[in-house]
């Protein structure tokens, strides 16, 4: 067991995190709007780390996908943005690059890498959230077309995506197995966005319905065979249950530099409050979760790289890193007092940030329903 | 082995594994995907079941759902696939 980064793995962080500081930082702070700091995201590379270059990405595996996102949320105050570029790369354009037909991802994913095209990803519905393969959404066969009629609910980008991986059923007979995955851009007829919801947290990332009525895609709009809509959704999940939850991981360093210097800093009693124990003691705790969450983050990553099934590992670390996200933005905030409660101070919003990580991606629940499952419960 | 065999192993395997050993109600016509008695990672321990049990050679092509949607059906598959 090696747990060394080598020096370009060292290089890749530190770009990512100059990028996110220097660049990405300065978008949000002027407000350039969601298409311009998506550019600048594909300008770096973010929005296809994982995508093979061939196709316009960087071609890197999961680890470093991750830790990449790592670096850019420890640079970025928008986890929403970030959020977003991670559903983008995870949920739309990975099923592309590893499902589709060699000429939609010729067609596609070098735009959906550029961030010339953004990417959604649209399964929930009102009726299936976590029991997602439940949906209602209906796709029929017409010929060598796919007709499709039905309504998405809480599609990250969707205000603005050009691509929506779409989820729909060929035969509810056939359970999760009657689940055909199409690539449905925007643009086709049939096809209403909804409003932008507005959200507790994650505001940099656009979230809206979608709306099917009767749009025709071609057959080569398929991702993988007819049966396997519930696979291609299930890989994407554990590219995006191990490599985005990466995000969080920075925003916990970010935290904890920050809940570190506020604690030397701020002083009562005639001391400053680190010299508290209680206090002290409760940094770290924040540092022991982030440090627990990390080692399980990296390994279920490394275990994706070495191609072996990481249900379990994925599991685990998408709750060990939400929760500790949440349970340390709640200490950040009493650990600053007052303070953690102003906006202007940026802790927050980190716990709104933190609030829906526990929900997206599969719920803390249904991921302790999977350990169970493998523990043979 | 006769059908009877394959249909009684593979019932047994999915009371055992999906159904906290209760085998009421399932026969061969049993629809095991609209139910959800198999659900989506479920399908991957039958598959891996009947597979070894049964030392199929079974292309990834018929992994489809008509040919697993019933003990009739995965019979009928067994069958065909088992190797000579
Ligand atoms: C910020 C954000 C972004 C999202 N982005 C997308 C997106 O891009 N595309 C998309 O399709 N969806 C997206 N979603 C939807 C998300 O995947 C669902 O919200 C999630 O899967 C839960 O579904 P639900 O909201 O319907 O909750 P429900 O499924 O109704 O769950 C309610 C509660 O019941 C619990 N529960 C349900 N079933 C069980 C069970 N069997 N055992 C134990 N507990 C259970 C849940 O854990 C939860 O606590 C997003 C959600 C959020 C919050």
């Amino acid at each position: 067991m090696d747990f060394s980064w080598t020096p370009e793995q060292h290089q890749l962080y530190d770009n990512a995190l100059a990028f996110a500081r220097d660049r990405l930082e300065p978008c949000v702070q002027k407000k350039v709007g969601f298409r311009q700091c998506f550019l600048a995201c594909g300008e770096f590379g973010l929005l296809g780390l994982c995508a093979p270059e061939s196709y316009g990405g960087v071609g890197l595996g999961a680890l470093d996908t991750a830790r990449t996102f790592e670096a850019v949320g420890r640079g970025c105050t928008d986890s929403g943005l970030v959020f977003a570029a991670a559903a983008h790369l995870f949920a739309c354009v990975m099923p592309i690059v590893e499902f589709a037909t060699e000429e939609l991802k010729q067609q596609v994913v070098p735009k959906l890498c550029s961030g010339e095209f953004v990417g959604a990803n649209a399964i929930t519905e009102d009726v299936s959230g976590s029991d997602a393969f439940a949906m209602h959404t209906a796709v029929e066969k017409d010929g060598d077309d796919y007709i499709i009629t039905g309504s998405k609910s809480y599609v990250t980008n969707g205000p603005f995506a050009d691509i929506l991986v779409t989820y729909g059923t060929l035969n509810p007979a056939h359970g999760h197995m009657g689940i055909v995955g199409l690539v449905i851009p925007t643009v086709t007829a049939g096809v209403t966005v909804g409003a932008p919801f507005e959200k507790l947290g994650l505001k940099g990332a656009p979230i809206s319905s979608v709306y099917y009525e009767r749009c025709r895609v071609p057959a080569g709009a398929r991702l993988g065979r007819e049966s396997q809509g519930s696979s291609v959704f299930t890989r994407s999940m554990h590219w995006e249950r191990a490599c985005l939850f990466g995000m969080y991981l920075g925003v916990m360093d970010r935290q904890l530099e920050q809940v570190v210097a506020y604690l030397k800093q701020r002083r009562q009693f005639g001391k400053p409050l680190s010299k508290q124990q209680v206090l002290a003691h409760r940094a770290a705790d924040m540092k022991l979760r982030l440090e627990s969450a990390r080692l399980l983050l990296y390994r279920a990553c490394w275990k994706i790289d070495c191609g072996e099934d990481a249900t379990q590992e994925i599991a685990m670390s998408k709750i060990a890193t939400s929760e500790a996200a949440v349970q340390s933005a709640l200490d950040a905030v009493q650990l600053h007092g007052g303070n953690g409660v102003m906006e202007e101070m940026g802790i927050a919003q980190m716990l709104r940030d933190a609030v829906p990580s526990t929900i997206f991606s599969g719920t803390s629940e249904i991921q302790r329903n999977l350990i169970a499952r493998g523990l043979g419960l | 082995m006769t059908d009877q065999e394959i249909l009684q192993e593979v019932r047994t395997y999915i009371a055992n594994t999906f159904l906290d050993g209760d085998s009421k109600g399932l026969d061969e016509n049993t629809p095991l995907l609209q139910t959800g008695i198999v659900d989506s990672m479920g399908i991957m321990e039958l598959l891996s079941f009947i597979r070894d049990r049964f030392s199929l050679d079974l292309p990834e092509e018929e992994v489809r759902p008509e040919n697993l949607e019933n003990l009739k059906v995965i019979v009928a598959l067994v069958n065909r696939f088992k190797k000579s």
